[in-house]
C-alpha cells in the first residue's frame, strides 16, 4: 500500500511546482483563467448578439424594470448586491447572463417608459435579441453561471462537469432560480419537493413503511447526496456508501477488532436507504437476510418450536453487534453475540 | 496503471494551458464592449427588513406504538418561529426558526459582509420513536432457549441533533478562501439493547433485552483553504472527526459457564461495547476552469480511522480523476477514475475479562482483517443526434484485489463490468420519454447477494396533454442471477435469482386555476429465490434448494391544494401503504413441527391523512392549523415479528404575525 504514499507525494510536488511557476509569473497571470481548449460552440451560445453593445444594468432596472419584483428579489440575493461597485465585489449585473441589451432597448426611450408606466402597462423591450436562455442546452445554460463560479469558494462544484446531473442535462438554473431571491440557496426543508420533481420512483419509496424521515422534513436530501457531483457513485456526498451513511451514524463506522468481513463496507448490502417493506430499512426480512449468506443453526423436524422461534426469528437477537464488534463472543471467536 | 493516469492527469492539468490554451486565430471576436457607466446611476436600494414571527400550540394524542407517527415527539407543546431577513448592505442576515420542542426543532442562520464573510449555521433535531421487541419464550417450563425480559412495556426514543456551521474569509478582489466547515452530531435518549446471555453455547441460551441510555456525539471538523492559480483552482483541507460515548458505553451482565473448546468460567462480563473513534483526514483537490472544452479534476485523500477502545486502526486512501470533453453541442466524452486502498491493522489478540474476578482474563485470537484496493473506471458518451434527442452510453469496469487471509471465504480479487444505454426522447411537444438498460457481469463475487449477472431496464414516460394535466408512468425491472453462491461447508448450494418490479404512476391535474390535485399509485415487490443452508441435528450442513422470498408494497397518495382567494390557503393529503413479506422453506427439518418462516411473516398498513389551512388578515397578521391523523397496522398480528400497532394524531395551531 505505499503506492498511496507516491501518488499524493506526486501530487503535492506537482502542485507546489505550479503555484511556485505561477508565483514567479506574477498576479495578473493568475487572475486569468484559461480552458485548456475553448468551447467555441457554447461560448457563441452565450455569448448573445455580436453585434449588440453593453447598456448597463441601469438601463434595464432604473427604466423597464424598476418596480417589478424581479428587481426586488434580485437586489436582495448575492449577485443583487454585485450590481453595485461599492460593494467591492466582482460587477455582476443584467448583462452578465442575459448578452448585451442595446438593441433590445434600441427605440426605447425613458419617456415612453414613464408614459407606459403612468397607463399602468409595461413597456416591452424585444427580448428576443437577448439570449434565450431558456432553450439553450443543459450544459450550455450551466455554462452562463460557470464562467463566473468556476473559482468557487466552497469548491463543491469540484465534479459537476462529469456528475451525473451535468452528464443527464440538469442544469443550475433547474435547481437555482437566480430572480426568485433572497439567496440563491435552497432553503432546506425544500429541497425534497425540488429533488422529486425528477426523482419520483425515488420520493415513491419514501412511502414504504420504514424509511428515513424525509417526507417528514426531518432529513433532507442533500444529507446524504451531493447534487453538484461527487466522488461516488449516486452522487453521494463522500467517497462511498459507508461513508456516507457514518456521518450520522458514526458508531458503526468501525475499524472494529471482529469486522463483518467486508460488507461494512457497503451499507447498501443490507439496507435499502430510501426506503423498505421491512423494519430498519432491511432489503429483505430477517431471517432471511443473513440466510442469503450464513448457514442456519441446527434444527431438525424433531426440533420444539420454541428452539426453533429462538434460532429463526430475528438472528439479531443475538448477534446484536453485527456491525462490528471489539469483544469476542463466549467461544472467543467473532460471531458479534458480545 | 493507475499511478500512470494519475501522472498524466496531473500533468495535463499543470501544462495543457500553456500548449492549447491560446484562442485560435479567425474565431470572431465580439465588438469592444462600451464603457459601462451605470455605477454613475445605480443605487444599492434600502431594503426594509422582512420579519415573520408565529406562535401556537402542538397538541398530540396517541396510543400503542410509537411506530406510527415515528418520527414525531409524541408530547404537547408550544410552538414558535418564524423568519428575518436584513439586507442592510454590506450585511446581510437571514434567520428562519421552526421551534415545536426541543427535541424536534429547524433553525437556519446566515451572515454574509461583502464577499469578505460568509458564514451558515444549521442547526435541527428530529426524535425518533425507536421499537420496543417483545422477546417470546414458548415454553416457560425449559430454561434454554429462554428469554430474560428486563424491559416490558418500556418505550423507546432518541433525540438525533445536528449541527453544522459553516464560516468563510475571502481576501479583497481575489479569490483565496479560507474556511472552516463543522459538524455535530449528538444522540440522546434510551433503546433496547437485545443481547446472548446465558452461557452463550447452544445448551444454554438466553436472549435477553434491556434498556439502554445513549448518549454520544460525532464531531468532524474541516479546515481548508482555496485558490484561483491560473490554470488550476486548488483546495487543501484537513479533517478531524471524533465520536465520543457516554451513557452506557459497555453493558456488563453475568454469563454462565462455558466449556467446549475455550471454556470460561462465569462471571460478569462485558458486551456490546460503543467504541469511541478518533479520525483525521487530508485531502487535496485541484481542477482547471469549468469553461473549457475539456475540463480535468483530480482528487487525492488520506484518510485515518482509529478505534480508541480496541486500537484498531485503518488507512485509507483515496484517488480520483475526471475528464469532460465536449467535443461540439452534439457530442461529449466523461472519463473517470477511482481508486481506493483500505488497509487495516488490528491486534493479534483479544482479552476479555470478568469484572467480579480479574483472575478469569481470557485471551483470543483476531483474524487478519481484509485489505483492499479497488480500482473503478467509468466512460460515458453523450450525443445529441437531433433536437429533443439525448443518447448515453456507459461502460465501466471495477477491479477489487484483496488481501486476505483463510479464516475469510472472500475471494482475492473481484471484476466488475457494467455498460449501460439511455435515451431521452422528446417524442412530440409534452410527450417525454426516458429509458435505460444496464447490463453487469461480477467475475468472482464476494458475498452470496452480488449477482454474476444482472440486467436492469427502466422506461418513464411524461406526457403534459394540456397544461392543467400531467402524468408519469414509470416501470423499472431488475433480474439477477447468481450461479456460484459459496457458504463454507455446503459446496452443492450455489444458486440464487433475485427478481424485482417498481411501477409508478402520478397525474396532477389544475380543474380550476387555484386547485391542483395529485393521484399516485407505487408498487414494489422483491422477489429472490435461492439455495439456503441450516444445519441439521448432528451438525451436517443441509441445502433446502431454491427457497423464495417475496416482499411487495402497494402505496396509494393523493394530494389537493387549493388558493380559494388571496388570503386562503388550504391543502390536503391523504396516503395509504400496504407492505407485505414472507419467505417458503419447503424442507421438512424447517417447517416441522412449525415453519421458520412463521416468526418473521408480516403485513403491515399505514393510514395517513393530513390537513391544513391558512387565513391572512390584511394587516400582516395569520392563523393556521395543521392536522395530521397516522394509524399503523400489524395485519397479521403476529406476536413474533417486531410490529405492534400504534396511533397518534397532531394537532398545530399557529398565530402568525408578518412585518
Amino acid at each position: 500500500m505505499t503506492s498511496s504514499r507516491s501518488v499524493l507525494f506526486i501530487a503535492i510536488t506537482l502542485t507546489l511546482a505550479a503555484a511556485v511557476s505561477l508565483s514567479l509569473a506574477g498576479c495578473e497571470t493568475l487572475k486569468t483563467s484559461k480552458p485548456i481548449i475553448p468551447l467555441k460552440d457554447y461560448e457563441r451560445l452565450i455569448a448573445g448578439r455580436l453585434d449588440a453593445n453593453y447598456v448597463g444594468t441601469a438601463t434595464c432596472l432604473s427604466a423597464c424594470h424598476y418596480h417589478d419584483k424581479i428587481k426586488k428579489d434580485f437586489d436582495a440575493s448575492t449577485m443583487g448586491a454585485q450590481l453595485s461597485k461599492k460593494s467591492g465585489l466582482p460587477t455582476v449585473d443584467c448583462e452578465s447572463c442575459h448578452g448585451p441589451g442595446s438593441l433590445a432597448v434600441e427605440g426605447l426611450t425613458p419617456e415612453k417608459v414613464k408614459e407606459d408606466a403612468l397607463a399602468g402597462k409595461l413597456t416591452a423591450c424585444d427580448y428576443k435579441t437577448l439570449i434565450d436562455i431558456r432553450n439553450l442546452p443543459a450544459q450550455a445554460q450551466s455554462l452562463i453561471c460557470l464562467k463566473c463560479h468556476t473559482g468557487n469558494a466552497t469548491f463543491n462544484l469540484h465534479n459537476w462537469n462529469a456528475g451525473s446531473h451535468a452528464v443527464n442535462d440538469v442544469s443550475c438554473s433547474d435547481c437555482h432560480k437566480v430572480h426568485v431571491g433572497p439567496d440563491l440557496k435552497i432553503n432546506p426543508r425544500e429541497i425534497g419537493r425540488m429533488c422529486e420533481k425528477c426523482h419520483q420512483d425515488i420520493q415513491a419509496l419514501f412511502a414504504l413503511p420504514s424509511h428515513h424521515p424525509l417526507p417528514e422534513n426531518r432529513v433532507f436530501c442533500n444529507d446524504c447526496h451531493d447534487p453538484h457531483g461527487a466522488l461516488g457513485n449516486h452522487l453521494l456526498k463522500r467517497g462511498t456508501v459507508k461513508d456516507t451513511c457514518i456521518l450520522c451514524h458514526a458508531e458503526k463506522s468501525g475499524p472494529f477488532v471482529f469486522e463483518h468481513a467486508e460488507t461494512m463496507e457497503d451499507c447498501s448490502t443490507c439496507h435499502s436507504p430510501h426506503g423498505s417493506v421491512n423494519t430498519r430499512l432491511l432489503n429483505v426480512q430477517v431471517p432471511f437476510l443473513c440466510l442469503q449468506c450464513h448457514a442456519g443453526h441446527r434444527t431438525s423436524a424433531k426440533a420444539s418450536a420454541e428452539a426453533k422461534g429462538a434460532f429463526y426469528t430475528r438472528c439479531t437477537d443475538c448477534h446484536s453487534q453485527i456491525h462490528g464488534s471489539d469483544l469476542p463472543s463466549a467461544a472467543g471467536r467473532r460471531r458479534f453475540t458480545q | 496503471m493507475k499511478k500512470l493516469i494519475m501522472q498524466s492527469l496531473l500533468a495535463a492539468m499543470i501544462l495543457a494551458p500553456s500548449a492549447f490554451g491560446q484562442e485560435k486565430p479567425g474565431q470572431p471576436d465580439a465588438p469592444p464592449a462600451e464603457e459601462i457607466t451605470q455605477e454613475e446611476h445605480y443605487a444599492f436600494p434600502t431594503m426594509a427588513p422582512e420579519v415573520r414571527l408565529f406562535g401556537g400550540y402542538r397538541i398530540v394524542g396517541s396510543s400503542g406504538s410509537g411506530r406510527a407517527d415515528q418520527y414525531e415527539y409524541l408530547h404537547s407543546s408550544p410552538v414558535f418561529g418564524g423568519e428575518a431577513r436584513i439586507f442592510s448592505f454590506p450585511h446581510r442576515f437571514h434567520l428562519d426558526l421552526d421551534f415545536k420542542d426541543k427535541k424536534d426543532y429547524f433553525g437556519d442562520i446566515s451572515y454574509a459582509y461583502e464577499d469578505m464573510v460568509l458564514f451558515r449555521g444549521v442547526n435541527r433535531t428530529l426524535f425518533h420513536n425507536l421499537d420496543a421487541v417483545k422477546l417470546i419464550d414458548l415454553n416457560t417450563a425449559t430454561s434454554s432457549p429462554g428469554v430474560s425480559v428486563r424491559d416490558a412495556d418500556t418505550r423507546y426514543g432518541v433525540r438525533f441533533g445536528m449541527s453544522n456551521v459553516f464560516l468563510r474569509f475571502k481576501t479583497h478582489d481575489f479569490p483565496f478562501h479560507v474556511y472552516v466547515d463543522g459538524t455535530l452530531i449528538d444522540r440522546s435518549g434510551t433503546q433496547q439493547q437485545r443481547s446472548l446471555l446465558g452461557s452463550g453455547y447452544y445448551n444454554n441460551i438466553v436472549r435477553d433485552s434491556q434498556s439502554r441510555n445513549i448518549d454520544m456525539q460525532t464531531k468532524n471538523v474541516v479546515v481548508g483553504m482555496n485558490s484561483h492559480l491560473g490554470p488550476v483552482e486548488v483546495d487543501i483541507s484537513h479533517g478531524e472527526a471524533r465520536l465520543e460515548v457516554n451513557g452506557d458505553k459497555v453493558l456488563f451482565d453475568s454469563y454462565a459457564a462455558s466449556g467446549g473448546l475455550a471454556p470460561r468460567a462465569a462471571g460478569e462480563y462485558p458486551h456490546n461495547l460503543l467504541p469511541e473513534f478518533k479520525g483525521s483526514s487530508n485531502t487535496l483537490k485541484l481542477h482547471t476552469s469549468y469553461t473549457g472544452g475539456i475540463v480535468a479534476s483530480a482528487t487525492f485523500s488520506k484518510i485515518e480511522r482509529d478505534n480508541r477502545d480496541s486500537g484498531v486502526q485503518a488507512d485509507y486512501f483515496i484517488g480520483a480523476g475526471e475528464v469532460s470533453w465536449t467535443a461540439s453541442n452534439q457530442i461529449a466524452f466523461f472519463l473517470k477514475y477511482r481508486h481506493k486502498e483500505i488497509d487495516l491493522d488490528a491486534p493479534r489478540q483479544v482479552t476479555i475479562t470478568d469484572r467480579t474476578n480479574p483472575a478469569n482474563s481470557y485471551a483470543y485470537p483476531v483474524e487478519s482483517p481484509i485489505a483492499s484496493m479497488t480500482d473503478t473506471l467509468s466512460a460515458v458518451a453523450r450525443l445529441r443526434p437531433l433536437s429533443g434527442v439525448t443518447l448515453l452510453a456507459e461502460y465501466a469496469y471495477e477491479n477489487v484485489r484483496r488481501s486476505v487471509s483463510f479464516e475469510w471465504s472472500v475471494p482475492p480479487s473481484t471484476q466488475k463490468n457494467s455498460a449501460s444505454v439511455s435515451a431521452n426522447l422528446r417524442i412530440i411537444k409534452g410527450l417525454n420519454l426516458k429509458t435505460s438498460y444496464t447490463h453487469k457481469t461480477i467475475e468472482d463475487p464476494a458475498y452470496n447477494t452480488d449477482p454474476n449477472r444482472s440486467d436492469e431496464a427502466r422506461v418513464a414516460l411524461t406526457w403534459t396533454p394540456r397544461p392543467q394535466i400531467t402524468t408519469l408512468l414509470s416501470y423499472t425491472v431488475l433480474s439477477e442471477k447468481r450461479t456460484d453462491m459459496h457458504f463454507v461447508d455446503a459446496p452443492d448450494a450455489r444458486r440464487r435469482d433475485v427478481n424485482r418490479n417498481g411501477l409508478l404512476g402520478s397525474i396532477t391535474f389544475l380543474p380550476l386555476k387555484d386547485l391542483s390535485v395529485t393521484a399516485s399509485y407505487s408498487y414494489f415487490d422483491n422477489k429472490a429465490r435461492q439455495d439456503i443452508v441450516y444445519h441439521d441435528e448432528n451438525g451436517a450442513a443441509r441445502v433446502d434448494p431454491f427457497v423464495p422470498f417475496k416482499d411487495m408494497a402497494h402505496a396509494y397518495g393523493l394530494n389537493v391544494a387549493y388558493l380559494p382567494c388571496k388570503a386562503v390557503s388550504l391543502s390536503a393529503s391523504a396516503s395509504h401503504t400496504i407492505g407485505s413479506g414472507t419467505f417458503y422453506p419447503a424442507d421438512p427439518n424447517l417447517t416441522s413441527p412449525v415453519s421458520v418462516a412463521l416468526f418473521s411473516e408480516t403485513k403491515t398498513r399505514e393510514t395517513i391523512y393530513s390537513a391544513s389551512g391558512e387565513y391572512r388578515f390584511r394587516n400582516g397578521y395569520a392563523v393556521g392549523m395543521e392536522y395530521r391523523y397516522s394509524d399503523f397496522r400489524d395485519v397479521l398480528d403476529n406476536p413474533y415479528n417486531d410490529l405492534s400497532n400504534g396511533r397518534a394524531h397532531v394537532v398545530l395551531l399557529t398565530f402568525s404575525k408578518k412585518w
